[in-house]
């Protein structure tokens, strides 16, 4: 008896150090699709790549969170490695490091300088401090740098408000800093294969959808939820619609005005012509769809689910639509048999028009993913001509190909072979005006406000959906700041 | 009478003894100057000062993130009085949950009960697996839609005391969520020290007792749990550093909606400034901190009179 306790026991230390090992196993690419890699040399195991021999060559190390993959960064860093530009193979090599907890270590990473990546890719953060601290590289050279291959400069090329996001003041200078990631597709994916069967319509404005709810409750008796949402990520991701109506009813001048903190005037949401009036709205229209309905277009044990148990819940057919974005696909839908969709996000009533009477439509992308090369990195100089290289044609439209984001630069992505779930994400994303946090004022920079400066709305008021309002919610945020401007 | 002249002369130690202390010490006094010296005093200069974000100094402040962190915790819908409360009832829980469930069934597999041996494993699974995975499995066990507690409550006929938001999710449940996870999770851990005390119990000691006609109960009470008093006493110190230190569990159960049902503690609020928003927020981290180290010191010394006087060591 204790001889097979002795032995189960060893098989459970065995087991738990092989959980702390399984960083490795994260980091290999085995099981993803990442295309053909003739004419270099992979060493997976070592997360290596050349042509031919790395002795004598300089390497390029890019570390890069999973979220999209790895078959991206090989396919890019082997059309550089063989490119019909320049001899880049017999100079350089490639080092890859996948690393999940990169956007939350990598200030501890620049801190130490030791060990740096060439280019480091974390998903959306607070980048500003890195700056003011010395800690990145300045970006002017290769803004300004002609792309290879083609005649334009990258900075030429950069779409969008990308053109000044990467930008700040150090030391009385404006420099680059960062360098455009992704431009992440968010809104509403739904599972087309139920839609198709119970003859759901897309809904286009709000109301549509609020009626679209009660629909498929009442087809298929509660059996099948409206959403699913991931309540354990902060706002549960329902921001992806909630600033995507915000932004239809105030514009985005409103919200770029917003987000300059010039008073604490722009929280207030009394007039039309306030910047928070469209906040007040959004947060309106959010609590009369969901908030108030939801033990019924809302899954059941949603507030307790992280971002793939409720993935999961969508996949398994037990909701039919979930707020989301471009990434889902990489994530979760790999195993789904139904075919999956993204909507435009459903018109607010109120929502602004151009001259010509068309609806605006935006595409709310969070704050964005971002490259840089630290000030101490080993390869400047490498990492600068690559990151340039990957701003041709060909190698945006090879990154949205495996990626299935689209980059911030001018390029045509109708030509990109993709799955008809990012063709759908990429329809609403080439029609719509892509708005993210982009603030020069020391109050973001130095995390001292937020766009939602009382906790986040969504969450609260699903939690508090008897007590609190959201014109409430709103009216105590207003009242916050005023009260705390001065002190801020 | 000299009494100095009847000590024996102090022998001179030689070069290679002075160089072989010094070798043996520089290590350890390398790591206190490095992380405990210098971070320390690091933070105490941190708290006073801000990150200018424009010219990328750290610029004299004063006591304005002492300030700050007022104005926040007096704030009107402030997560920090919860965060406050959850983190002192986790050292409450701690000691005087975790440590007395630990004990009993320390001494029940003490006592050599049947399958005691495989008693210890299962007590002491969750203490060997990673705190992810473990928090991992423990929220798939309570999810609403695929979780077997639920579904087991679903086919007692104990549906309606199931939450609508799942245990995670509603606030009535999500603190008591990370209570019961931390005694799950953590007495496995006390067991296997609290067992190994009580193994070094005599058994002449007990035999005696038996004698005079010790009962079980009264063996626990009366003869073990005193002679085990310095382990107890240890476990409940430890208790102590919960306080300001427990985040993860939190963290990882709850995510980002600790703070609206209920799940933020004053470890969480720290983590969340240094990690989550940049080096700018950093001194705010170091300000908690400081203010968490004059607040825990003395309820640790109190802790450790209490459990001088209530635990005493008994030689045996």
């Amino acid at each position: 008896m204790k001889k097979l306790l002795a032995m189960l026991l060893g098989v459970l230390m065995m087991f738990t150090l092989f959980t702390g090992c399984s960083r490795n196993d994260q980091n290999s690419t085995s099981g993803e699709d990442v295309g053909s890699l003739d004419g270099v040399t992979y060493d997976e195991r070592a997360s290596e790549m050349y042509v031919d021999t790395k002795d004598g060559k300089t390497r390029i190390k890019i570390s890069y969170t999973p979220g999209y993959g790895s078959a991206w960064v090989l396919q890019s860093a082997r059309a550089f490695l063989l490119s019909d530009v320049d001899t880049y193979g017999d100079l350089y090599y490639f080092e890859f490091d996948m690393d999940s907890e990169l956007t939350t270590s990598v200030s501890t990473k620049l801190e130490s300088g030791v060990g740096l990546s060439d280019i480091y890719f974390p998903l959306a953060s607070n980048w500003y401090s890195y700056a003011s601290l010395g800690y990145l590289e300045n970006l002017d050279s290769l803004y300004e740098m002609t792309i290879p291959g083609e005649t334009g400069t990258v900075l030429d090329k950069i779409s969008g408000s990308w053109e000044t996001y990467g930008q700040t003041v150090r030391q009385g200078e404006t420099h680059y800093y960062i360098f455009p990631g992704n431009e992440n597709i968010t809104g509403i994916v739904y599972n087309k294969t139920l839609f198709d069967q119970y003859g759901w319509e897309v809904p286009e404005t709000t109301a549509d959808l609020k009626e679209l709810c009660q629909q498929i409750v009442d087809d298929t008796e509660g059996s099948i939820a409206p959403f699913v949402y991931p309540g354990t990520i902060s706002g549960g991701y329902w921001d992806f619609i909630g600033t995507n109506w915000w932004l239809q009813v105030s514009g985005a001048d409103k919200l770029d005005e917003f987000m300059q903190f010039g008073s604490p005037e722009v929280f207030n949401y009394a007039d039309q012509d306030d910047p928070s009036y469209g906040k007040l709205r959004m947060l309106e229209t959010f609590e009369d769809i969901i908030v108030r309905n939801r033990t019924t277009y809302t899954l059941r044990g949603s507030a307790s689910k992280d971002h793939l148990a409720a993935q999961i819940s969508f996949v398994q057919r037990e909701a039919a639509m979930i707020p989301n974005g471009n990434w889902i696909e990489k994530e979760s839908l790999s195993s789904m048999q139904d075919e999956v969709r993204m909507m435009a996000t459903p018109r607010m009533e109120g929502a602004q028009q151009d001259a010509e009477g068309n609806y605006l439509s935006y595409n709310y992308s969070g704050q964005p993913d971002y490259m840089f090369i630290p000030a101490q990195a080993a390869n400047k100089e490498g990492a600068k001509l690559f990151l340039a290289y990957m701003c041709r044609d060909d190698m945006l439209k090879l990154y949205t190909d495996y990626s299935g984001a689209p980059r911030p630069f001018d390029y045509d992505v109708s030509e990109c072979e993709v799955s008809d779930f990012i063709q759908s994400c990429l329809d609403v994303w080439s029609v719509s005006e892509t708005w993210f946090e982009n603030s020069q004022s020391e109050l973001w920079t130095a995390n001292r406000i937020k766009k939602f400066n009382l906790g986040n709305p969504y969450t609260m008021l699903l939690a508090n959906s008897d007590t609190m309002s959201a014109i409430g919610w709103c009216a105590s945020e207003y009242t916050n700041v005023l009260n705390s401007w001065d002190s801020l | 009478m000299n009494t100095t002249a009847l000590r024996p002369k102090k022998r001179k130690k030689t070069k290679n003894e002075i160089a072989f202390i010094c070798v043996m010490l520089a290590l350890p006094v390398l790591h206190l100057c490095v992380f405990w010296l210098y971070i320390n005093i690091d933070s105490i200069f941190l708290s006073f000062q801000e990150l200018d974000m424009s010219s990328g100094q750290w610029v004299w402040t004063g006591f304005d993130n002492y300030a700050s962190f007022f104005r926040e915790f007096v704030r009107e819908g402030s997560v920090l009085p919860r965060a406050l409360l959850n983190s002192f009832s986790i050292f409450f829980w701690n000691d005087f949950v975790i440590v007395p469930v630990s004990i009993f069934c320390a001494y029940i597999l003490y006592k050599r009960l049947p399958l005691e041996n495989v008693f210890k494993v299962i007590f002491f699974l969750p203490s060997v697996i990673s705190v992810v995975v473990l928090t991992l499995a423990y929220s798939y066990m309570f999810d609403v839609t695929f979780g077997a507690i639920p579904e087991m409550l679903e086919n007692l006929g104990l549906g309606h005391i199931v939450p609508f938001d799942g245990y995670f999710g509603d606030k009535a449940y999500a603190w008591w969520m990370i209570l019961i996870y931390g005694l799950w999770s953590g007495i496995g851990y006390n067991i296997v020290l609290v067992s190994g005390a009580m193994a070094r119990i005599p058994e002449d000691v007990i035999e005696a007792g038996k004698l005079d006609g010790l009962t079980i109960m009264r063996e626990m009470f009366s003869v073990t749990v005193p002679l085990i008093g310095p382990t107890i006493g240890t476990l409940m110190l430890l208790g102590t550093t919960t306080i300001f230190t427990y985040f993860l569990q939190p963290q990882l159960l709850l995510g980002g909606a600790a703070e609206v049902v209920g799940g933020y503690t004053i470890a969480m609020y720290i983590v969340n400034n240094v990690r989550g928003s940049g080096s700018a927020q950093m001194a705010m981290g170091a300000t908690v901190g400081i203010l968490c180290a004059i607040v825990g010191t003395p309820i640790v010394f109190l802790c450790r009179k209490a459990v001088d006087k209530f635990f005493p060591a008994y030689e045996y």
